[in-house]
């Protein structure tokens, strides 16, 4: 079942010189238990499209569109106020990429887990702190008992993503977006920190939004994934189907710039080409100004391209389309590497 | 590290400060040319009579030994005696003291009881009215001198309105009521700008924490805005705003010398001022030591306050 529905979602900024869509008309779903992957170069709208699910914007950007449906509710339509009592740490947590800037320095980090705790549930302190004690232990933190009542700089980076973990997770929220959240760790500990959320995940019963730009992490942990591009969901695939068979060109050329496609820990390289100002996004597909695969008019001149289902995948290109298809004799060079979808 | 440890460590580091200013206090006022006799003999000044009279307050010897003679005389209270008038400079100080003190410890919680809730007010509602409000005061409040505000104010309250005394000092002791009556002005020009100060830095520093992200998380996990700005946001933007009160409230004691001179208050300002116009060492001396010792007193609270509200600095030094 769809845990949340996202349909149609824009997301705008004001700026300085004209207004900036970011995330535009984006359509997904997450279902029950599934840890979903959002991934992209830098700029294509990731941490954007994380934060509007529970209006975490900065101040000069705004949902222009759509709606983003959680246990009934539209999230996109809430005023901040009921975000804060009903949703935000409680149905739906957010983590973030910098543990060591994540906790307040002048607290203690039990103080800030009894907080979270007590605002959702209906816990006194003393039951909220052996509740914390159990999440720090649970989290992988030794001697919870003392810790707790430690303050943040006392711990290290992945201690305190551990933690940051315990405090979303700490009112068994349903949904939990995780932006970068090992980008800023080691690496040695970044696959501890994966390890440790897909076991919570299980266990909670959490789905996750796993926002990066690692494909090494989505090949580790995601059960699908949505690759972005400019602002738009250009390919949805379950996570075997993507690197199998990458529908979009984009798609393709990333997965094509890793040396190693299941490697660990590689870095997107870069394809040829920048990504447009979305200011002035180009008209037909965005990708079209790097695409080696143009197949016609539609491309440069037409709509952003509708999605397709291409065989269980949700792609948003020209290729697919019947009209053209029938026109160019079929796309010229699609990379699937065969026998990769079954 | 504990709490005491931190303490008593900060109090040891007295000794050395205290001392090292002695030295810079005694060498200064010795190195600086001309000879206090001759400021003391004024017009009658003959060689023989300048030589008399160093050799009476024994300028002519060594450094040294007039070092350590006037060290053993400070640390048991003998600061030795002001030349203008006479007096041993420990009770003048004493007196002046009380007086700037009072001026202090009037201005600073007024000047307190503005800034810091208008800062952070202004600091909630960015570009706000009670933002524009606040950013006008500051303005103001820097940029208007001391002497200025002064003695617009006397001149408003005092001269037209006939309100309030023009200048001068009554000692509390004396008559409370009258005493208050005659530090309003007074307070009030100087709370004028240690408003400014400590408002901005509120302000700023409680803006710096809010593009925090931590602030971020709590407002992830469903902290209400209230939470997150009394709560968490107030406690860690008040930490740098400590050490600039405390450099107001050092400062206030003896940089209040135009608002001493303009009320004719006799402070410790006033004083200073005096003393070096005249030569009077003992008395420069003296006060400078005493100005010193109130600068390393308040630093020590500052450092205290700190501490106690930032648990990474006790950490830190260990
Ligand atoms: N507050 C803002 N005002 C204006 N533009 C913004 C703002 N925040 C982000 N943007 C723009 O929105 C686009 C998407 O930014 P976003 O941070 O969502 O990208 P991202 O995919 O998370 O990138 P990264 O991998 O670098 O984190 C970018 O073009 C960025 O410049
Ligand atoms: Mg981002």
């Amino acid at each position: 079942m769809a845990r949340l529905s996202v349909t149609d979602l824009s997301v705008t900024y004001r700026t300085g010189d004209g207004d900036l869509t970011a995330v535009d008309r984006v359509t997904f779903d997450i279902q029950d238990n599934e840890i979903f992957g959002i991934v992209g170069e830098s700029g294509c709208g990731k941490s954007t499209l994380g934060d509007s699910f529970l209006q975490l914007l900065d101040e000069n950007g705004s949902i222009s569109g759509g709606s983003i449906v959680y246990d009934g509710m539209d999230l996109a339509a809430m005023t901040d106020r009921e975000l804060a009592d009903e949703v935000r740490g409680n149905k739906i947590s957010m983590i973030f990429q910098d543990p060591n800037a994540s906790l307040d320095p002048v607290y203690t980090v039990g103080q800030q887990l009894v907080e979270t705790i007590t605002k959702h549930l209906d816990m006194n302190k003393k039951a909220a702190r052996e509740r914390a004690i159990e999440l720090l232990d649970d989290v992988g933190i030794p001697d919870p008992e003392d810790r707790i009542d430690n303050y943040p700089h006392s711990f290290s980076g992945g201690q305190l993503q551990r933690i940051v973990i315990a405090i979303a997770l700490s009112c068994e929220p349903g949904l939990l977006i995780a932006d970068e959240p090992t980008t800023g760790l080691d690496v040695s500990i970044q696959a501890q920190i994966l390890d440790l959320l897909e076991e919570l995940a299980e266990s909670h019963e959490t789905s996750i939004v796993m926002i990066t730009h690692d494909l090494g992490v989505v090949a580790e942990i995601c059960d699908r994934v949505g690759v972005m591009y400019a602002g738009n969901m250009v390919e949805i695939a379950p996570i075997q189907q993507l690197f199998d068979a990458p529908r979009h060109p984009y798609t393709q050329a990333l997965l094509d710039s890793i040396p190693e496609r299941h490697g660990m820990k590689e870095d997107l390289t870069v394809i040829p080409g920048h990504p447009p100002d979305l200011r002035q996004p180009p008209t037909g597909c965005r990708y079209n100004p790097r695409c080696d695969q143009v197949c016609g008019m539609e491309c440069e001149t037409g709509d952003v391209p509708p999605t397709y289902d291409v065989e269980g995948t949700d792609v948003m290109c020209y290729l697919y389309d019947e009209g053209v298809n029938e026109a160019y004799e079929g796309p010229t060079n699609i990379v699937a590497e065969p026998g990769g979808d079954d | 590290m504990q709490w005491y440890e931190y303490f008593l460590k900060r109090v040891l580091l007295f000794i050395p400060i205290m001392w090292g200013v002695s030295i810079f206090v005694f060498l200064i006022v010795h190195l600086v040319p001309g000879s206090p006799a001759v400021t003391m003999l004024g017009a009658q000044a003959t060689p023989e009579l300048v030589e008399e009279i160093e050799r009476e307050l024994g300028l002519h010897r060594p450094m040294p030994v007039q070092y350590v003679e006037w060290l053993a005389g400070v640390l048991q209270g003998d600061l030795g005696t002001s030349y203008s008038n006479r007096r041993p400079v420990a009770s003048v100080l004493a007196e002046r003291f009380w007086v700037s003190l009072q001026l202090v410890l009037m201005t600073f919680p007024v000047a307190f009881v503005f800034a810091i809730p208008l800062g952070i007010a202004a600091a909630m509602k960015k570009h706000s009215k009670v933002d524009y409000a606040s950013m006008g005061i500051g303005v103001i409040g820097v940029s208007i001198p001391t002497f200025f505000s002064a003695v617009l104010l006397m001149t408003v309250f005092a001269v037209w309105l006939g309100w309030l005394p023009v200048s001068g000092y009554v000692s509390p002791r004396e008559d409370l009521l009258e005493s208050i009556r005659h530090m309003i002005l007074p307070v009030t020009s100087m709370a004028l700008v240690a408003i400014a100060v400590m408002m901005r830095m509120m302000r700023s520093s409680m803006l710096d924490t809010v593009g925090e992200e931590y602030i971020r998380f709590l407002k992830a996990k469903g902290m209400s805005r209230r939470t997150i700005m009394l709560g968490h946001a107030l406690k860690n933007s008040f930490i740098p705003v400590i050490t600039i009160m405390g450099l107001q409230f050092g400062y206030m004691l003896s940089g209040a010398v135009v608002i001493e001179e303009i009320f004719a208050i006799p402070g410790l300002g006033r004083t200073i001022l005096q003393a070096v116009l005249q030569r009077d060492y003992p008395l420069v001396q003296g006060s400078v030591l005493l100005i010193a010792l109130w600068f390393a007193v308040v630093n020590l609270v500052t450092d205290l306050a700190v501490a106690y509200l930032d648990p990474r600095i006790m950490e830190g030094d260990s």
